[in-house]
């Protein structure tokens, strides 16, 4: 009832501002409920993995993506949680690395937590 | 933080722009409209805003400049929100000294500090030897042995600026026939009566003002291909202390200094022209630094040893065929396919309609024709491998220009994006990044370097 709620609200947000910042909130919204629900279908198209000293993003289905960078790459790590992802034990986080910045939603706190302590040393590559 | 040095006072005239900005709307809506009153209320307003202006930028000023401390330098900008920027030897990748010729009049020199993991470079202005002094301070220089001088590279612009300018001479005299062919001397009347009229005049007859445009786009070539020539004149590259030194310029001044540590990326980039000339201009990216505006060098075939005493770890190799089977011919052409199309449909129907159009529509579809067939090109030799001497290689193709990028660093960043369309060829696109942003694209790679093609050296 409540998810109805929120996606009611939103579609009526870009009903009567139809401005692409409200798209914006309202898809982060979604795609928070949607992860703190446990929708997994959505999120499980999205796989971060730690493999030797690589860091590995695969996104997508039909148009999908392999994002590869090496963990030395890595300048800082961000959890960030909502109350209702702290329900399901996950969160967002964001990779900061020398180039760019991946934000991944719904990871597990765990592994997040794993990848936090992870020695990026702000590209002192070997 | 206590201020030891100050910058040039050219500092100040970034904000006089705004001033001169702010006083140019009135002035001009008082001049458009004939009223001599409201031009001198105009005058006074903006002898008070440059006033106001003035007192602002000197204390400002005042209040800015910087400070060496130990090994870092301390940068404090601004009176009321100041900011304080410490920047250190391993910090920088780059540094730029520009002395455009208003500045050597008044000693002045614009100072530009490219750093090696953030994107926007510090730009100051200094008196110049103080900027050569923090030259020295950030990357040192201890003896200079010339690698390459630019003789081909006047050359090529000079050859680009004569053909350039007969084009533009040849344009204009046509342009100018024409339109005297079809108005006589009341062109010239009507323009001094009433510059609307003109602009309507030029609407109503396309021909006759797209003659006029493509003139002034050959003429603002011309203007653009000869202050490269003025850029290019005495310039020379030279590495000494780890650091690769590229100075010269004939009216502007400039000196580029590069980390060869900081050195990520050497792009070759092979322009039609270029083509003809047989040479291909070489860019470095360091950091922030990619040098846009200027190539390095031009390379030459069988001139490596140039390029290798640069970059000891540069090995450039013969351009290479890609395994183009399940390739799809059209990923490469649709762009430049579809546009020329559509171009040569446009030229049919203005030979039938208006057929003074047909021969001004020749130059784009001449342009669009070369791309066609560099992307042509790029289907058979876009490729990325693993190259000797601990690079990565990339050839690609956009636009007018083949790219053969080499690839120093270990830090960066791959990304394999698929699509139905390119599953069922078994093929992916590649993009890499490296720090700051740069982004190469490499289309139609096998689905099999996802995995294979290794991060690391």
């Amino acid at each position: 009832m409540q998810l109805w709620a929120v996606v009611a609200c939103g579609v009526l947000c870009i009903v009567l501002f139809w401005q692409v910042w409200w798209i914006c909130i309202a898809m982060w919204a979604a795609s928070g409920f949607l992860a703190a629900f446990g929708i997994k279908k959505w999120a499980g198209n999205i796989c971060l993995e730690l493999s030797g000293i690589e860091l590995q993003l695969q996104t997508g289905k039909l148009f999908r993506s392999l994002r590869r960078q090496p963990i030395w790459n890595l300048t800082s790590v961000q959890i960030l949680q909502t109350p209702l992802l702290c329900r399901t034990k996950s969160c967002f986080l964001l990779l900061y690395s020398t180039h760019s910045v991946w934000v991944v939603p719904a990871v597990d706190l765990e592994q997040a937590e794993k990848l936090a302590l992870l020695p990026g040393n702000g590209g002192n590559a070997p | 933080m206590k201020v030891v040095s100050r910058f040039h006072f050219f500092y100040s005239l970034q904000y006089i722009r705004y001033a001169f900005l702010l006083s140019v709307v009135p002035l001009i809506r008082a001049l458009l409209e004939f009223d001599l009153a409201a031009l001198w209320v105009a005058l006074v307003q903006d002898g008070f805003i440059f006033i106001a202006v003035m007192c602002f930028s000197v204390l400002q000023w005042a209040a800015s400049g910087y400070r060496y401390s130990g090994k870092r330098i301390l940068i404090q900008e601004g009176l009321l929100f100041r900011r304080q920027l410490a920047i250190s030897r391993p910090m920088v990748a780059a540094l730029e000294l520009r002395q455009p010729l208003y500045c050597r009049l008044f000693g002045a020199c614009q100072v530009k500090i490219y750093y090696k993991y953030r994107k926007k470079p510090v730009f100051i202005w200094l008196w110049y030897r103080e900027a050569t002094t923090m030259a020295q301070q950030l990357l040192p220089l201890k003896r200079q042995e010339t690698v390459f001088r630019a003789v081909g590279a006047e050359r090529l612009s000079f050859s680009v600026l004569s053909a350039n300018l007969v084009t533009t001479g040849v344009l204009v005299v046509v342009s100018a026939k024409r339109t005297t062919e079809l108005f006589g001397e009341e062109l010239n009347k009507l323009a001094l009566s009433n510059l609307e009229r003109v602009e309507k005049l030029i609407e109503q007859v396309l021909p006759v003002g797209l003659a006029w445009f493509a003139a002034l786009i050959f003429v603002l070539a011309s203007v653009a291909f000869f202050i490269s020539f003025l850029h290019t004149a005495g310039f020379f590259v030279c590495r000494n202390n780890g650091v690769i030194v590229a100075k010269g310029g004939l009216l502007t001044k400039t000196e580029r200094r590069i980390l060869a540590k900081a050195v990520t990326s050497c792009d070759i980039r092979t322009t039609p022209m270029g083509r003809l000339l047989r040479r291909s201009s070489v860019y470095l990216h360091a950091g922030g630094f990619s040098g846009k505006d200027l190539p390095l060098m031009v390379y030459r075939k069988g001139k490596e040893a140039q390029l290798q005493k640069l970059m000891p770890e540069f090995h450039i190799t013969p351009l290479q065929k890609a395994s183009f089977r399940g390739r799809s011919l059209l990923q490469f052409i649709w762009l430049s396919g579809s546009v020329l199309l559509l171009l040569l449909s446009m030229t049919a129907v203005s030979a039938w309609l208006i057929p003074e159009l047909s021969s001004l529509l020749s130059i784009p579809c001449m342009l669009v024709f070369i791309s066609l067939l560099v992307s042509l090109e790029g289907f058979f030799v876009e490729d990325v491998r693993r190259g000797e001497n601990r690079t990565l290689e990339l050839c690609y193709t956009q636009f007018l220009t083949r790219h053969r990028v080499y690839v120093f660093t270990s830090q960066m960043a791959f990304q394999f994006s698929h699509n139905p369309l390119l599953d069922v060829r078994k093929r992916c696109n590649f993009h890499l990044r490296v720090p700051c942003g740069l982004r190469f694209r490499v289309r139609c790679v096998p689905i099999e370097l996802k995995h294979s093609l290794s991060l690391i050296f």
